[in-house]
């Protein structure tokens, strides 16, 4: 169980921390008064400035999510392990009534 | 222009169309080929249900209305599925260990089974949920009249249909499709296989409808980004915002954050239809780029629309009205398919998960209240009985929905519903996080929390909603109840000019949380409370085995079987049963179960018919004869304490312990000298007695016998003479030694030289040495000894080493070598001889009281009296010296004596040598 765990912990809290900065950072960057920075009535490639800025966090936001989803730890038991009984016998049932 | 009938045709045809996919998805999930439809996409997919009609057609409405705003309520649940590693993880961690089956559940499961709770929960979403399915109904028909132009068309029957008809009828075939596919079983942590599909298949269809116009607007009509924009700017439309982004932008991001958690739709597909967490990891970020690609166009069409349509034309149907009105009625169709993908897909998995709560919190407790003989009823008897409840539900639901539509459709009330919604099932959030982060946190607290926050979302947001339909509403508005102006639904406790929104997410988020804590703090939990508690809190620390077993296991297997019959099937408990290698039949009927078991099946019923059910259901089973919770509880409680009061009690028997083992000790001393004492007075009885006798027979002789020569006569006195100096030195050294262990009073050290008084010692000696023909012989001397001590005393330590030294000498050529030197802080002098030595039994005690070394001739006069190393001893330690037996270079006995140089000058030498 408990290999080299150590180590792997301490990483994992890392990167915890880092997607509570992402978050934290996320939120922060699209609430006033940061967001209202781009708010200034100007166009930039003929599209309004904020506009454009709203859509470059989100795909910020979309990126840092994809770094996020690969590379945080896999769930120790990604299924919950202890009662799943064989699918045939899960079968739907109960179509009386 | 399409004809009504054929728009309509091809709604019932999309939706037989749902109906086909949903059944051959469920047939492929039984024959076990599931691969594809429990894929991460799927599930992503799956979550856009979350688009909405309201956001399909709404969107484009709200971006011409109000700018940028619409962007909010999509990127609230960015940020959230940005962070899917705390929030819906630790969410989905724990439905699946605690088999949540909705919103309601998990909070009822976490804060004690309570069931009232899971009753508001239940009604403050049916409330909240009911107007939004009566804004999608809305939403499909007012699609279909902006897509066929209904008005007037009189060629058809079908366009005979009005609004309140067709709503009705699509109500009904929802009703049917989600009765068939969403409650093909009762267990509700099993995939709607089919559900699912169809939820997906209408995920991808509206996405693609959505883009398809964007692009035939934007690069179609408009010719680019850029060119759309200046389109607008020149027909006089504000393409900026019109203000700074301020709380109203805060507000709504933020209720769109807390409803892609909270809603019942979104919970239901987010956490209990998901079968692997790890499906989060794609949803992480694929939901966040549906949500993106859906918005994409968004703000581009409104703007078209507002430039080059008419300005009475409706900006939420411009996704229809715009390819209409280029003449490209397909896409106008395609995009109404999307639309109605949209509000469909909402109507089916909102009542399916209004449906499981109904009946899971609100029917069945009752049920198992009312009715005695529910448990007695057949196999499935109460799994049967819930999927009726469940239909029973949808429909009434779908009813609901439909008849709010009915009263409010005509008007405006149905316009802001989304928010409204939004803002209602947000009131869950304050109890949602502290029954996942704060372990302290009561029923009472959450139940008041979400009671205040409801009462006063319902005053401030959804009673003001009714404002244009009813003059009451509007009065009351404006001039508050009976008056009180204080208590104006908008403006509460005078907090005037702010948006209705903010007034009212502010207030119902301050007082229902500032309600939550205040009364966790001032209540208690319950046993099963602080159960809960920690395995929600702690999901991720504790060890998945380490489950409390809430029940005790008195029940017989065969009590338990009946009930898991009847809520899961025979199959399934039978399974559960043996998989748990519980014996049953004849031989096992009375035999007691584990309460790991008991909980395990609480659980797996718990799947089915919510956790405050299946607690009770099982109680009903097994509490006959076992100990309640509190009193499980209280024994606890008493085992902690008594084991407390026994640790104390070890430290206290432990300090005892030590403490005998010190008065042991000290008795043990006590002991040993008491019999050093009485060692000591039978030696000296002994020692006395010895010459007393024999002066006391001379004496009788002499005394008697007159005719003794005078020879005789003579020897007899000076025998009784030498007897009696016999007596005295003893009486003498005994005084010495009592006098040196108590502490002598005219005992005065003074500087004086050591080597001195070891001269006049040997010097003292030579007389005794002739006599025995002993060579004394001083090997090698210090120049000065100079001590700090008593010269008389030092001396007859000396005195009595060296004599003793001569007096045990054997040796045909006797010998005793003294030799003395100073190192840098003591004096030491040697006195060794080649004599027998001190046998080694004798080595370790030669300086106690009354030792000889050769105890055979305690009788010869020349043996002393075993006192005089002992008196030497204790001078040279009250010298602060020490007296020890060596090896010395000699055969014999060695002794050394060291003393402390002293640093005080010898100037009173003189003196000391005349005392």
């Amino acid at each position: 169980m408990a290999k080299p765990r150590p180590a792997r912990e301490e990483d994992v809290r890392r990167r915890a921390e880092a997607v509570l900065v992402i978050q934290a950072i996320g939120a922060l960057l699209l609430l006033p008064p940061l967001i209202n920075l781009f708010n200034t009535r100007t166009l930039l490639f003929g599209v309004p400035l904020e506009v454009l800025y709203l859509f470059v966090v989100w795909l910020l936001l979309i990126g840092c999510s994809v770094i996020i989803s690969l590379r945080m730890p896999k769930a120790p038991e990604s299924v919950p392990v202890e009662d799943q009984s064989p699918a045939p016998e899960r079968r739907s049932e109960g179509n009386g009534g | 222009m399409l004809s009504p009938d054929f728009v309509i045709l091809t709604a019932f045809a999309y939706v037989g169309l749902l109906f086909i996919l949903a059944y051959l998805s469920d047939a492929r999930a039984k024959r076990g080929k599931s691969r594809f439809l429990s894929s991460p996409f799927v599930y992503t997919l799956s979550i856009s249900v979350y688009c909405t009609s309201w956001t399909f057609f709404g969107a484009v409405g709200t971006a011409a209305r109000d700018g940028l705003e619409f962007l909010a309520i999509y990127l609230g649940p960015t940020l959230v599925f940005v962070g899917w590693w705390f929030i819906l993880r630790k969410l989905v961690r724990i439905s699946h260990s605690q088999r949540i089956t909705s919103v309601a559940d998990l909070l009822s499961s976490r804060f004690g089974k309570s069931n009232r709770l899971a009753v508001l929960v239940t009604f403050i979403a049916v409330v909240s949920v009911t107007p939004y399915i009566a804004l999608q109904l809305k939403a499909i028909t007012s699609s279909i009249q902006a897509v066929s132009n209904a008005t007037g068309s009189n060629g058809s029957h079908l366009a005979g249909l009005d609004e309140v008809r067709l709503a009705f009828g699509i109500a009904a075939v929802m009703a049917i499709f989600t009765i068939l596919f969403g409650t093909r079983n009762v267990d509700a942590r099993e995939q709607h296989h089919g559900v699912v599909a169809a939820i997906a298949f209408e995920a991808a269809v509206k996405l693609i409808a959505f883009i398809t116009v964007g692009i035939f607007v934007v690069f179609g009509l408009g010719g680019g980004f850029g060119n759309v924009y200046a389109l607008a700017l020149e027909a006089g439309v504000e393409i900026h915002e019109k203000a700074a982004f301020g709380s109203r932008w805060v507000a709504i991001l933020f209720l769109a954050s807390t409803a892609v958690i909270c809603l019942p739709r979104q919970f239901q597909i987010t956490v209990v239809e998901n079968s692997n967490e790890e499906h989060l990891r794609t949803a992480g970020w694929a939901f966040p780029t549906y949500l993106f690609l859906m918005s994409v166009f968004t703000f581009p069409i409104a703007l078209y629309g507002l430039a080059t349509q008419p300005p009475s034309s409706n900006p939420d149907m411009f996704i229809l009205t715009l390819p209409m009105s280029a003449g490209n009625e397909w896409l106008a169709l395609f995009a109404f398919i999307g639309g109605f993908s949209s509000a469909t897909s909402m109507i089916i998995v909102a009542s399916i998960a209004l449906s499981i709560m109904v009946s899971n919190h609100v029917i069945m407790p009752i049920a198992l209240r009312r009715s005695a003989n529910l448990e007695a009823a057949e196999e499935h008897g109460i799994a049967r009985f819930l999927l009726r409840s469940r239909r029973v539900s949808i429909a009434v639901m779908l009813f609901l929905g439909f008849a709010y539509f009915w009263m409010a459709g005509e008007s405006d009330a149905l316009a802001p519903i989304g928010l409204i919604s939004f803002a209602g099932v947000a009131q869950f959030l304050p109890a949602m996080l502290a029954a996942l982060y704060w372990r302290h946190a009561t029923v009472h607290g959450a139940m008041s929390g979400i009671l205040v926050g409801f009462v006063i979302w319902a005053w401030t947001m959804f009673l003001p909603s009714f404002e244009s339909s009813s003059p009451l509403v509007r009065q009351l508005v404006a001039e508050g109840p009976w008056g009180i102006t204080m208590l104006r639904p908008q403006a509460l406790f005078g907090m005037e000019g702010v948006d209705p929104l903010v007034h009212s997410v502010f207030w119902t988020f301050l007082i229902n949380t500032v309600t939550l804590v205040c009364v966790s703090l001032a209540t208690n939990q319950s046993a099963l409370e602080r159960i809960q508690s920690t395995l929600f809190v702690d999901i991720f620390r504790r060890h998945p085995s380490a489950q409390p077993h809430i029940l005790r296991g008195s029940a017989t297997t065969d009590e338990l079987f009946f009930v898991a019959e009847r809520v899961l099937g025979w199959e399934r408990a039978k399974a559960l049963f043996e998989s748990s290698d519980i014996p049953r039949g004849e031989a096992a009927s009375r035999l007691g179960v584990s309460s790991e078991f008991i909980t395990k099946l609480e659980r797996e019923m718990a799947s089915s018919i919510g956790a405050a059910s299946a607690h009770v259901l099982l109680s009903k089973v097994v509490a006959g004869d076992s100990i309640s919770l509190e009193e499980m509880m209280r024994i606890a409680d008493e085992t902690q304490q008594v084991i407390e009061y026994s640790h104390e009690l070890e430290q206290k028997s432990l300090e005892l312990r030590s403490i005998a083992q010190q008065l042991r000790e000290a008795n043990t001393l006590l002991e040993e000298l008491h019999r050093q004492k009485d060692d000591f007075l039978s030696q000296v009885s002994h020692e006395v007695r010895t010459p007393m006798t024999s002066i006391r027979s001379f004496s009788e002789i002499l005394l008697s016998d007159d005719g003794l020569s005078p020879d005789q006569r003579k020897r007899f006195v000076s025998i009784i003479h030498q007897e009696s100096v016999r007596l005295t030195k003893l009486l003498d050294e005994i005084l010495d030694l009592s006098a040196l262990e108590h502490g002598e009073s005219d005992w005065v050290n003074s500087p004086i030289d050591a080597e001195d008084v070891l001269d006049r010692a040997i010097a003292i000696c030579e007389a005794l040495a002739r006599q025995k023909s002993v060579k004394v012989e001083s090997v090698s001397r210090a120049k000065k000894g100079p001590v700090f001590a008593n010269a008389d005393r030092l001396s007859q330590v000396f005195i009595n080493i060296i004599a003793n030294a001569i007096a045990h000498n054997d040796h045909p050529q006797p010998r005793v070598e003294i030799t003395s030197w100073t190192t840098k802080e003591t004096y030491v002098v040697e006195i060794c001889d080649n004599g027998p030595g001190i046998p080694k039994q004798y080595r370790k005690n030669i300086f106690d009281k009354f030792v000889r070394a050769n105890p055979d001739d305690a009788s010869s006069p020349t043996s002393g009296l075993g006192l005089g190393l002992n008196i030497s001893y204790n001078i040279v330690k009250k010298l602060n010296g020490r007296l020890e037996l060596v090896d010395g270079r000699l055969s014999g006995a060695c002794f050394r004596i060291t003393l402390p140089l002293t640093k005080i000058e010898l100037l009173d030498e003189r003196a000391t040598e005349t005392a």
